[in-house]
């Protein structure tokens, strides 16, 4: 017989799935901009697709980014999702080799020690190994239920586990979690129970059907229990599209379309309705932002992912986050939090209305000096003036035609405004300052602010010109001799911005500069995992005493080692550790202009005339 | 006030007073509530003084403050719209304002009371047209309801 | 057996104390971490309203000093302990004492005005504070700028590391606006063709003559007020200082040139005073100044008996306000002692 009634919790329950998926889906990309559907049709059949294989396997299945967080971790998540998979895959390949090679009804493989419960030698076994099938399908079922122990100790002991801290999950969320939980003990039941009765089992179920035999009627418990084992499938399966399972087929779509470039992190849209689904609620980004440890839990990448899911605008959720990108470096499915926020503030901010028609009279004022170097303070650079004249020395030592854009002032870059989601009002100021930057017919663009940097780069057209960051320039500097440096005795920490590092990918640059003239010490949080300041141009809505709380924790990070200078790259992180006065903190221009030595020609200039 | 007393001695002009009785202070209220450092404003100046849009234009948040605090917010609107929000001004201020979110929330305040203003219009005109005396039996095509109707104009 | 009292800095306020405490007959040990006397108050060169200086003050109340008084120089206090009834205080160079009182006037520190890195002090030239001008007062050399020019305009600005949470300053200084115009009175004595300006956010003439002074100030010498706060100062190729303030009276943003600008650096909480109250174990309070038992009642005494605090180490004081406090802690603690 291939047929029980017990089934049909689990078919009906796939079948709605399936169904539910398909309407999904279908919806969301056909809400899809047809530019984006047309990437998506061309990487069926594109060289993506091995890509995108190759990332489901790694990171769907074996969870590599969850292993290189913490190893315990990584094997609880690896468990269920491979464990689960071979399961599946291994199930059909052996109902088929039972059946005969006959095509089975889908939930044939999965209740096959219902249907197929004695000691059978397949054909295939007999020049094989015997009981071959028998022993992996144990194996695998043992392979997730330790998933399963682990995940029950995670709820009580995390810090096994790296987090100091997991999700609250709520209502749908518990339903989904407790079905998931019970679908294999009672696979595991069933199939002992069924082992105990006929001795067809592997060494996990025959074991443990034996040694239940002894005390429980297991002929009257099996039945139930394959009805068990159903209605579990089945209810996670009905639940499943409204809970976090929902990542688990989202997840592959959305690697798929990510690889096939489309561009994550643009809300509202139905691109971000698959990245908000793909959310499995890991938790793992809510030990890593910053803000918790100064009492604000809400804002968390989780919950304001959950907020959006369930359409709860919340502005508090919205506002409140530092866009320093550490969730997004944590995040295991790579959901762009950034973006999606940015896009949540576009929707919140709507009643803003920009006028800066008063900026076009600037066009008139043709002072710009034509120069090879154009240095662009920007707005913060003002107010760190030791930083700005530091770059003007070194400007001047190293011989560089160069012209200071916005000595007198300057316009904002436009990031500020694109943080608080106004990308439009952004663009006029865009617009304004390229026109300006382009008509100083300069071959390079420099400037002090990472937030300058990163607008520049990304959202500024300025033909013809290299836009590189004070700190990448004077390492540039330095390669092609143009700047002699001396080194000093000082031992300092250098701390990564969070829009330099995280946010444009420069790391070594400055640290090249910097071990040229000082001892640089290494530290836990540094590079990808680099904390934030607590200045953040990106948050706006938190207070002075709340940033200052995450300023101070960060310092205290940052201090370990005890070096005589903090060195940043941010006149932004400048100004907020300086505040706490309680390390010396300076730019690596102010400790590059002070490390200058007379440049190599000139010295020998001077040498000879001493003769 | 007798109609005596509008002929006799000095009035000041309407336009120059600040008349706080009559001034709407709950817009100051709302902002107020949604960013409550607002309250610790002393009217330095240093906002104004680092402002980047100050340099180009008239904007100033000193006096934005000063006005939305009077009251005065008939204009204010116009001058929110000149921030650029750099964030300068929150950088240097010596109370710790949130200067930023001030700017958005009183974009916010503002917007939200124009709203309401031209809902609360609409209101009137349409409940206006109504027979007082027959309640909830409205008169829509009255002739005077269509002349006001046609001739905004004649209204407030 | 006397009674010995030790007075931890030698400062007006140390000094008055001992002075007062040596003439109702108790054994004074004053300890200063400098090698001389003074504090703050020896670089000053004129003390509103007599308008000594600073020496002359100090010589004054040193006069009234009895021989009898030891003082130990160079030596800061590093410890506080309480042994029962009577104290044993120790330096960092391992001296010691035991005293059945001891009276804290350790003062202030002054704000180091390089932490307003926009202000531009220690990065632009013509940018000093006002002990900078002070001592180039008392040094009796020309007013001119680092370019050895006499400034056509002179800056002050007020409020320089005061009332100002960017600092973790709130509190005022309190006698920075006094000064302030008493400089700027000065500057206009020396360079009479020098226009001087005063950037202030309020004008805090609360003394007896402060109210005359300010409109002598503005009266006889021109001295031009202009209510704002700077928020940056930047430099032009002559090395003049151009500063960017709103005049929020008018209600619009200036900008002007002037040849020196100075910064009214306020008073501070010293660290080394607080982390002898922190050995203490005195209750910490937010502006980080000693905290008196009852600031209206008792405002020379603290949490422990026996300690006994005098001068602007509790707070911002002027030169009188501290004579007058070190006065009212001698006869606290001679009340102390007598019982």
């Amino acid at each position: 017989m291939t047929f029980d009634l017990f089934v049909l919790p689990f078919f009906f329950g796939l079948l709605f799935l399936i169904c539910v998926l398909v309407v999904k889906y279908s919806r969301w990309i056909a809400l899809m901009d047809a530019s984006d559907r047309v990437k998506a049709g061309m990487a069926l059949f594109s060289y993506s697709l091995l890509k995108t294989a190759k990332e489901i396997f790694m990171e769907s299945l074996l969870h590599h980014r969850m292993f290189k967080r913490n190893p315990l971790l990584g094997f609880m998540h690896m468990s269920f999702a491979l464990g689960w998979f071979l399961l599946i895959v291994m199930g059909n390949i052996e109902s088929r080799i039972y059946s005969g090679g006959h095509i089975n009804p889908p939930y044939y493989p999965i209740f096959l020690k219902f249907f197929i419960h004695d000691k059978r030698v397949l054909p295939f076994e007999i020049f094989t190994l015997p009981g071959f099938f028998r022993f992996m399908m144990d194996l695998l079922l043992l392979f997730v239920l330790s998933g399963l122990v682990l995940a029950l100790f995670k709820r009580t002991r995390s810090r096994w586990f790296g987090l100091k801290r997991t999700t609250e999950h709520n209502g749908l969320d518990k339903w989904a979690i407790t079905s998931l939980w019970l679908i294999f003990p009672m696979r595991l039941l069933a199939e002992s129970f069924t082992a105990g009765i006929y001795q067809g089992g592997g060494f996990l179920t025959n074991t443990l059907g034996s040694f239940l035999a002894a005390f429980l009627p297991e002929k009257y418990l099996a039945y139930p229990a394959w009805w068990a084992y159903s209605t579990m499938l089945g209810v996670f399966f009905v639940t499943l599209p409204w809970s976090r399972f929902m990542h688990i087929p989202t997840e592959i779509i959305l690697i798929f379309l990510r690889n096939a470039g489309i561009e994550p992190g643009k809300y509202p849209g139905s691109f971000s309705e698959i990245e908000l689904r793909s959310c499995p609620r890991c938790g793992v980004c809510i030990d890593v932002c910053q803000m918790n440890a100064a009492g604000q839990t809400g804002s968390t990448a989780v919950y304001f992912i959950r907020s959006l899911r369930e359409k709860r605008t919340d502005v508090q959720l919205n506002s409140n986050c530092m866009m320093c990108g550490r969730c997004l470096e944590a995040c295991p499915v790579g959901i762009d939090t950034l973006g999606l926020r940015v896009g949540a503030r576009g929707v919140d901010n709507q009643f803003i209305e920009s006028d800066f028609n008063y900026l076009l009279k600037q066009h008139e004022i043709e002072n710009e000096k034509k120069a090879e170097v154009v240095y662009f303070a920007g707005c913060m650079g003002h107010l760190t003036p030791g930083v700005t004249r530091a770059m003007v020395q070194i400007f001047e030592k190293a011989d560089i035609n160069f012209t200071f854009l916005d000595e007198a002032g300057s316009i904002c870059c436009g990031r500020p405004l694109k943080l608080a989601g106004l990308q439009e009002a952004a663009t006029k100021l865009i617009a304004e300052n390229t026109t300006k930057i382009q008509k100083t017919g300069a071959e390079i663009l420099v400037t002090t602010c990472p937030i300058c940097y990163k607008v520049f780069n990304n959202d500024y057209q300025l033909d013809g010109m290299q836009v590189m960051h004070h700190s990448v320039y004077i390492d540039y500097l330095v390669k092609e001799g143009k700047l002699l440096l001396q080194p000093t005795e000082l031992q300092v920490v250098y701390h990564d911005p969070c829009e330099l590092g995280r946010g444009s990918g420069i790391y070594e640059q400055p640290r090249n500069v910097l071990k040229q003239i000082t001892e640089v010490a290494n530290i836990k949080e540094e590079r990808l995992n680099s904390l934030c300041c607590g200045g953040s141009i990106g948050d706006l809505l938190m207070n002075a005493t709340q940033r200052n709380i995450i300023r101070d924790n960060a310092l205290e990070i940052l201090c370990e080692p005890q070096p005589d200078v903090l060195v940043t790259a941010c006149p932004l992180c400048k100004k907020s550790f300086s505040s706490a006065n309680s390390v010396v903190v300076k730019d690596i221009a102010e400790l590059v202009a002070e490390s200058i030595t007379i440049p190599g020609n000139k010295a020998k200039i001077i040498a000879f005339a001493e003769q | 006030m007798g109609k005596s007393a509008k002929n006799f001695g000095y009035t000041v002009t309407r336009d120059r007073q600040i008349n706080f009785d009559a001034n709407n202070q709950d817009i100051c209220k709302i902002v107020t509530k949604a960013e409550p450092t607002l309250n610790l404003c002393i009217s330095c100046g240093s906002c104004a003084a680092t402002c980047s849009a100050g340099q180009f234009t008239d904007f100033s948040l000193r006096q934005v403050i000063l006005l939305l605090r009077r009251g005065e917010t008939k204009d204010l609107n116009k001058e929110v719209s000149k921030c650029m929000l750099c964030g300068k001004c929150q950088l240097v201020c010596p109370r710790n304002v949130s200067t930023r979110n001030l700017i958005i929330q009183i974009s916010k305040a503002l917007y939200e009371n124009k709203m309401s203003l031209l809902h609360l219009e609409n209101r009137k005109l349409i409940t206006e047209n109504c027979n007082p005396e027959m309640p909830g039996e409205g008169k829509f095509f009255s002739p005077k309801a269509n002349s006001k109707i046609l001739n905004p104009e004649q209204q407030q | 057996m006397r009674k010995h009292v030790v007075v931890i800095g030698a400062g007006p306020a140390g000094l008055e104390t001992s002075a007062i405490l040596a003439k109702l007959g108790f054994k004074v040990t004053l300890v200063e971490k400098e090698e001389i006397a003074g504090g703050h108050l020896k670089k000053w060169h004129a003390l509103f309203p007599t308008l000594i200086s600073g020496h002359h003050a100090i010589d004054a109340i040193i006069s009234g000093l009895s021989e009898e008084v030891r003082i130990q120089f160079g030596t800061k206090v590093t410890g506080l302990e309480v042994v029962n009834d009577y104290f044993t205080i120790s330096g960092h160079n391992g001296w010691q004492e035991k005293a059945d009182a001891v009276v804290i006037t350790t003062g202030f520190q002054l704000f180091d005005a390089h932490r307003k890195e926009e202000y531009g002090y220690g990065i632009y030239e013509n940018v000093i504070t006002s002990a900078d001008l002070e001592e180039l007062f008392a040094s009796g050399k020309e007013l001119v700028n680092r370019q050895g020019n006499k400034p056509g305009r002179v800056g002050f600005v007020h409020c320089v590391g005061s009332r100002d949470e960017k600092v973790n300053n709130l509190h005022c200084s309190k006698v920075c606006c006094i000064t302030a115009v008493k400089q700027a009175i000065e500057v206009k004595q020396l360079l009479p063709d020098a226009e001087v300006f005063c950037f202030y956010m309020d004008l805090r003439m609360f003394g007896r003559h402060y109210e005359d002074l300010y409109k002598e100030a503005q009266e006889k010498y021109n001295i031009q007020f202009i209510r704002g706060r700077l928020s940056e100062s930047a430099e032009d190729i002559d090395g003049n200082i151009v500063v960017k303030v709103e005049d929020t009276l008018l209600g619009k943003p200036l900008r002007l040139k002037v040849g020196l600008l100075v910064l009214m650096a306020g008073m501070e909480p010293h660290p080394d005073t607080q982390s002898l109250t922190t050995k203490l174990g005195f209750k910490k309070v937010p502006d980080r100044f000693i905290q008196p038992l009852d600031e209206l009642l008792l405002a020379n005494c603290t949490e422990i008996p026996g300690v006994f605090i005098a001068g602007a180490c509790s707070g911002p004081k002027s030169v009188s306000d501290t004579l007058s406090d070190a006065r009212s802690a001698a006869l606290a603690v001679a009340g102390y002692l007598k019982l």
